[in-house]
């Protein structure tokens, strides 16, 4: 991300749980910090070291413990790799609940504890939904055994939802139990343009009408993340070439009937199309159509990487407001940062992103030393204002923004360090302090990823 | 001037193809099913002829059973202005294709007859040079350009060949097959698929059209290819030198001496590089001039004394130390890590007690 730039001796990567209890152990008795690292893409700095904490990687447990083809459960190792999951279990005839940009990278350990998203949670919800079980190690080194894989299961507080979203806080997620759906064989793509921000919101509106139980994705981009894409990565190719829009919608419907899923979406399109919600559209015939359309959107945080410097906003908002945030930003920083919006509409998730030529945490003062022909000598001072001023131009607007209008200031990423002083915009003090309760309960000499998701304030 | 393109539905590109379990062919039931790419090339420079006023109408036709109906509406919806769909077995040959898109032209009297060079999925790469027989019409096969003169009744083709571009001017009407690098098809946009819905699509079968559906071919079996063998990651030099000495099959490689040998008839068994010796292994990958010279400055490198090495496997064992160099040089530490380190290290010791 070249954001974070984490600073750690040593980095140690346990085979399996035994080994992982050892390490925490040994730590939790020197009071030796820690960061659980999976895949290391996370967004928002959480498993980046910030002094000298020890990295505890979990990439070598990697095995896939059991599947059971009746029930759907797989039951694997935290170190697995999203996309071997995903192929596992295709040829398995299944699918994972979840499926995210970063799936070469990142792991299954790592999704669950920031409570991935993705691009699917408008079909199958979110991981608190369809996680049944998990395996952590305390900071002490004890290991929790509730790898149940029941889908009911009412004895006694559900402990495991404390650990899915802590952000390696609490414990290390050394085994997950996760309910998949079944592969069905029928997926259609269509790839569409709306000319403003209203029609997208009736589109989905329609949609979740129209396509109902098949609609598995909705996900928005405005024009300037399209050009992002077609502009920073190879062989991206518009879809909808003869015009410029403002908004594309990415629509994906998976059913078990090819003809009648097909139908039904082109029906919902045409009457789309007539009463003018969609000004055109594409609609994938093959897979690699398909795939090409993905590509588009899963494409935008990679091509904001290459275009510089980016500030990453993952916002929950009311979906009728979420478009003005884009938009007053955009106001707020004129031309000097390309601000862009994009993300899961069907969750009302908003992706805010703002883009500069680089990061610069410092103001620059330029002296120039100008000499007049017969005059005096002058010296010129020069500020040039740098992203530092921009930064501080988006926050703490952006926060303020969203706690006034009952977002959340972290829809899916997480807090991790970048956010973790934040969080009184979207949580109460009460419910922070008694987070902070069963932080030092769980975690009484706070080795695990110390400086992240709670305000340092509390923990001292 | 009509253009007739033909399509085929195939099993989608993307799709990972499986055999019946009784190998009587492969598994199409609740398979993901496209138009092959290569005609979606074909469609698409028949519809750009059009746009650019050559040609009035393209008709879009395809042979199988009831499902092709669906890709013919993908063509119709990329912009074809009509369809037609013999309705046939879904196992047909290229000889039937070709006496049915025959009996077609006969029909409809096109200009033109685009296909794709092959289908992705039986790969025969037959159908369209059998038809520009049967109708007696020039054949301009693996287009990857092609420009119509309408006045002159030509085309003019590119052709990928062997080592070049091949450029044909044909009379029309003619046979088109498209290569993949003749264009890029374009996406069905909404306002085209609604257009389609009402472009009409003519059902026609095999006996209206006068053609017998025989085929003089059986399928007797199909398996997948067999499986290659994962590759291994060796640990140590001694371990790479040990597997080429015992288990690579040098002793096989088909030189000229060893075609000979196995009663293959040949002008001369002599190296066809130097002209000089009997091309025997040995003198293939050891001792022919220049091979020797490129193992000569190799030693060079790696500072060693190869003068007395007779043959192949004197070499190996006397330039251990250098191929794991080599090695580690060319995969980088990651793989070869720990052979870097324990050879890397002799290497270099030897190096300063030689100089
Ligand atoms: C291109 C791209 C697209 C993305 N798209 C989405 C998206 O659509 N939706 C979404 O929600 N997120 C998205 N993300 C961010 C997402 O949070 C991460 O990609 C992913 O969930 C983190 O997995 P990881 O294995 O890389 O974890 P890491 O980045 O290594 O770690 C993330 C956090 O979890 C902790 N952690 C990791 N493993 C463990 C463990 N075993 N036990 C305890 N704690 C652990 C770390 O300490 C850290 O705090 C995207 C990221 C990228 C780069």
């Amino acid at each position: 991300m070249h954001k974070y730039k984490g600073s750690s001796k040593l980095m140690l990567q346990p085979e399996n749980t035994e080994e992982l209890s050892q390490i925490l152990k040994y730590c939790n008795s020197r009071c030796l910090a820690v960061v659980p690292q999976g895949g290391n893409t996370g967004l928002v700095g959480g498993s980046v070291p910030v002094f000298d904490e020890v990295i505890i990687n979990t990439r070598r447990m990697n095995s896939i413990i059991s599947f059971d083809k009746v029930s759907g459960v797989l039951v694997c190792e935290a170190g697995c790799i999203l996309e071997n999951l995903i192929s596992f279990l295709d040829k398995q005839g299944f699918i994972m609940p979840l499926d995210l940009g970063a799936k070469g990278s990142c792991q299954i350990g790592g999704n669950v504890s920031t409570n991935a998203g993705g691009l699917r949670l408008v079909r199958y919800g979110s991981l608190h939904g369809t996680v049944l079980g998990l395996e952590v190690v305390l900071a002490n080194g004890d290991v929790m055994d509730m790898l149940g894989t029941l889908r009911k299961d009412n004895t006694g507080y559900d402990l495991k939802h404390l650990f899915i979203g802590s952000e390696g806080s609490l414990g290390i997620i050394t085994k997950v139990s996760i309910l998949t759906p079944p592969k069905l064989s029928s997926v259609n793509i269509a790839f569409l343009a709306c000319q403003d921000y209203i029609s997208c919101q009736k589109l989905l509106f329609e949609a979740k009408r129209r396509l109902g139980e098949i609609l598995s994705a909705f996900e928005f981009l405005d024009s300037r993340a399209m050009n992002l894409v077609l502009n920073h990565l190879d062989g991206v190719r518009n879809p909808l070439p003869s015009s410029i829009y403002n908004f594309y919608v990415l629509i994906e419907t998976t059913g078990s009937n090819e003809s009648s899923d097909k139908e039904k979406l082109e029906a919902f399109l045409v009457h789309a199309m007539e009463s003018g919600l969609v000004s055109d559209g594409a609609l994938a015939q093959d897979l690699n159509q398909a795939s090409s359309f993905w590509h588009i959107r899963e494409g935008i945080p990679e091509a904001l990487m290459k275009a510089g410097a980016v500030y990453k906003y993952d916002l929950s908002l009311p979906v009728e407001k979420m478009y003005d945030l884009v938009e007053e930003m955009r106001i707020r920083l004129g031309a000097e940062a390309n601000v862009v919006g994009y993300g899961h509409l069907g969750d009302g998730n908003l992706h805010l992103n703002v883009s500069t030529p680089q990061y610069d945490d410092a103001v620059r003062f330029v002296f120039l030393l100008h000499k007049s022909k017969n005059g005096p000598t002058v010296l010129l001072l020069i500020i040039i204002r740098t992203p530092q001023q921009i930064l501080a131009q988006i926050e703490p607007f952006v926060y303020e923004w969203t706690s006034r209008h009952h977002g959340s200031i972290s829809a899916e990423h997480g807090l991790g360090l970048m956010k973790a002083e934040k969080i009184y915009y979207s949580k109460s003090a009460g419910t922070v302090q008694l987070m902070a309760s069963i932080k030092k309960l769980l975690d009484p000499s706070g080795i695990l990823n110390p400086y992240k998701v709670i305000p340092q304030s509390l923990l001292s | 001037m009509k253009i007739m393109v033909a399509i085929k539905r195939v099993v989608d590109y993307a799709v990972k193809i499986r055999i019946k379990s009784d190998k009587s062919g492969v598994e199409t039931t609740n398979v993901k099913m496209s138009m092959n790419p290569f005609c979606e090339i074909a469609l698409e420079e028949a519809l750009k002829i059009k746009e650019s006023g050559l040609a009035s109408e393209v008709i879009a036709v395809s042979m199988g059973p009831v499902q092709c109906v669906d890709t013919l509406r993908t063509g119709l919806a990329m912009g074809a202005d009509r369809a037609i769909h013999v309705d046939a077995p879904a196992t047909l040959f290229p000889l039937s294709v070709a006496k049915l898109l025959k009996a077609l032209v006969e029909v409809e009297k096109p200009g033109l007859l685009i296909l794709g060079k092959q289908a992705i999925d039986d790969d025969c790469n037959q159908t369209g040079q059998m038809v520009a027989g049967l109708l007696n019409w020039p054949q301009g096969t693996f287009a990857s350009k092609v420009v119509l003169d309408k006045e002159k009744k030509v085309a003019t083709v590119d052709r990928e060949v062997d080592g070049g571009l091949e450029t044909l001017c044909l009379d029309l009407p003619a046979v088109l097959t498209a290569d993949l690098r003749l264009n890029q098809p374009r996406y069905a946009t909404l306002p085209n698929i609604m257009k389609a819905k009402s472009k009409p699509i003519k059902k026609m079968t095999a006996e209206e059209l006068k053609v017998e559906l025989r085929s003089d071919m059986e399928v007797v079996q199909v398996t997948e290819p067999p499986k290659r063998k994962a590759g291994v990651i060796l640990s140590s030099v001694d371990e790479l030198v040990d597997k080429l000495k015992n288990e690579a099959h040098i002793g096989r490689l088909p030189t000229r001496e060893a075609l000979h040998k196995r009663g293959i008839e040949l002008d001369s068994v002599l190296c066809p590089r130097c002209e000089a010796e009997v091309q025997s292994v040995n003198h293939a990958i050891f001792g022919c001039g220049e091979v020797k010279r490129m193992w000569m400055a190799m030693a060079n490198w790696w500072k060693m004394d190869i003068s007395n090495v007779e043959n192949f496997m004197g070499l190996l064992d006397t330039t251990r130390d250098g191929v794991a160099v080599t090695l580690s040089r060319l995969f980088g530490k990651k793989r070869y890590g720990h052979l870097h380190i324990k050879f890397g290290r002799t290497v270099i010791e030897r190096s300063l007690t030689k100089t």
